[in-house]
């Protein structure tokens, strides 16, 4: 037909590979076998999910509609949670400019940044939650272990990221100002900290919108803010009480992300 | 003449300078007063630290050495931890593609459903998952079955954010050509979006792989299963030595993962 109508110029059409290739039949097969095995191993399933249905609904119906009653209560949690975050914000943010050059390749001694990158990776190794829990033991209830928890994890994380941004710094503008004679300090102010300013305030603004979302919940583990307020309203079975706990989150939560965004929007 | 035009320029530049000096001198005063005020606001203060050191170090000597022989109980909570971020990854998908395909923009005119939708995978994005499983585990009780489905509600309105940014992000002039050939929605959507945005998603879903684990390995704070539960049950029963290997476990698991999710990425992307 094609040769008819003059197409023969066209080369002729490639034989498709099949698309059931041994390899992606092996695939997915494991990939069918590891979710069954999961599905089994975690009890979801469609039956359990119609079961529950009933519970759900129950919940709901305990969660709606919201009370405001004692609603005055909730401003020390929510203030708490809000400046938890801040000043975890700011703490491993000030922490995260000497540890991230310190911890840069290019800009540090091995002896130096090997052992700091060690610490960092274990400070960002388990979750924020588990640090509070950890400091909770430590140093008693209260927003104080929150603080220091979200510390340990921004620092550990900021650090790294401040550090990756020192090891991406163009060495032209640095050499540049070594040639003029200017001492160390001169080359990292003039030289280097330009180039990493902007990554650096993305990410304490990243991680302030981060702490706060965490800052909701380390309550849960007795680490202060609303999280604990919800915790004790769920523990006494005040559902009502604990939706509006949860409608502030979501407020506070909603507020920060918008203001980060803003904020980032000014910057860069 | 021209000595008088670049003492203006100098002038100038030095008044720009003093202003930028200025503005951060302000910026950092403000965050200087912030800080302090919540420093006071939540307690937190460094000579109760210093005060409280010797209770630290009592915590981590009876921290250490870590107490292996629990080694062996450990295997079926890892297990369920990763069963339940596979599964938490896994499933929204599926919720996640065509409800970000629902509020995308640029490719969909109902604006009063996207925005509904938008709205409803923001209150699922924002409540994080160690509350929906808080609230899940006292509807229908303790175990992994609670904290699989809060995985999957938090991770369905996150993917579906990044899912819907991704498709927002596309160059139109794709669509348009498509278009132009007579295709109609679904075939847009077949050839022409996925195709697209596939790499995105991969990593997206790889992300979330990662960011699941991590959660996974807590969610047994409040009850729902996995090490966490583990975890939890060693530090109320002071047995510290035998919390510490279960931290051990966890991050190990999380830097195998991480590790299992880079090689992975390099091979998709």
């Amino acid at each position: 037909m094609a040769a008819e109508q003059g197409n023969t110029d066209r080369p002729p059409t490639p034989e498709m590979p099949s698309r059931f290739t041994a390899n992606r039949m092996l695939i997915a097969v494991v990939f069918i076998a590891v979710y069954s095995w999961s599905v089994e191993g975690t009890g979801l399933s469609i039956v359990a999910l119609i079961e529950g249905l009933p519970d759900f609904w129950q919940l709901g119906q305990h969660m709606f509609p919201p009370s405001l009653e004692g609603y005055e209560e909730l401003w020390v949690p929510f203030l708490e949670t809000l400046f938890i975050g801040i000043l975890a914000t700011i703490i491993g943010s000030v922490f995260a400019i000497p540890i991230g050059f310190l911890g840069a390749a290019n800009l540090s001694h091995p002896v130096i940044y090997y052992p700091i990158r060690l610490v960092l990776t274990v400070f960002r190794g388990v979750s924020e939650v588990i640090w509070a829990l950890l400091f909770v033991v430590a140093v008693g209830l209260g927003p104080m272990p929150g603080v220091l928890a979200l510390c340990i994890f921004a620092v550990g994380v900021q650090s790294k990221l401040v550090a990756e941004a020192v090891e991406a710094v163009d060495p032209g503008p640095l050499e540049a100002i070594r040639t003029t004679g200017a001492s160390p300090w001169k080359v990292f102010l003039y030289g280097a900290w330009p180039q990493v300013l902007p990554l650096y305030l993305t990410y304490a603004l990243y991680y302030w919108d981060h702490n706060t979302r965490q800052a909701t919940i380390l309550g849960f583990v007795g680490a202060g803010g609303l999280g604990q307020k919800l915790l004790w309203d769920i523990s006494v079975y005040e559902f009502e009480k604990a939706t509006t706990s949860i409608v502030l989150m979501i407020v506070l939560i909603t507020a920060i992300d918008r203001f980060c965004l803003y904020l980032r929007s000014k910057i860069i | 003449m021209n000595n008088a035009t670049l003492d203006a320029e100098i002038d100038s530049l030095i008044k720009l300078r003093q202003r930028v000096l200025l503005n951060w001198l302000f910026i950092l005063t403000v965050i200087l007063a912030v800080g302090g005020y919540a420093a006071w606001f939540t307690g937190f203060d460094i000579p109760e630290l210093v005060t409280g050191w010797p209770h630290i170090w009592n915590l981590l000597k009876r921290m250490f050495p870590p107490d292996f022989s629990i080694v062996p109980i450990l295997y079926g909570p890892l297990i369920e931890t990763l069963q339940m971020a596979l599964l938490g990854t896994t499933i929204p998908i599926f919720f996640a593609v065509p409800l970000a395909w629902l509020t995308a923009v640029n490719i969909r005119e109902d604006h009063v459903l996207g925005n509904i939708v938008r709205l409803f995978l923001h209150v699922l994005r924002t409540i994080p998952e160690l509350l929906w499983a808080m609230l899940l585990v006292s509807a229908v009780g303790l175990g992994t079955f609670p904290g699989t489905l809060a995985l999957i509600l938090h991770t369905t309105g996150s993917m579906g954010k990044f899912f819907y940014e991704a498709i927002e992000a596309i160059d139109p002039g794709v669509i348009e050509a498509m278009e132009a050939t007579g295709a109609n929605q679904f075939k847009v959507l077949m050839f022409g979006i996925i195709p697209t945005v596939l790499p995105i998603y991969m990593s997206v879903v790889l992300l979330y792989w990662e960011f699941n684990t991590r959660a996974a390995t807590i969610l047994g704070l409040v009850g729902a299963g996995g090490i966490g539960l583990t975890l939890t049950h060693a530090i109320q029963a002071f047995e510290y030595d035998e919390a510490v290997t279960c931290l051990i476990a966890i991050v190990l698991i999380l830097t195998v993962i991480d590790r299992i999710s880079n090689y992975l990425r390099s091979k998709v992307i």
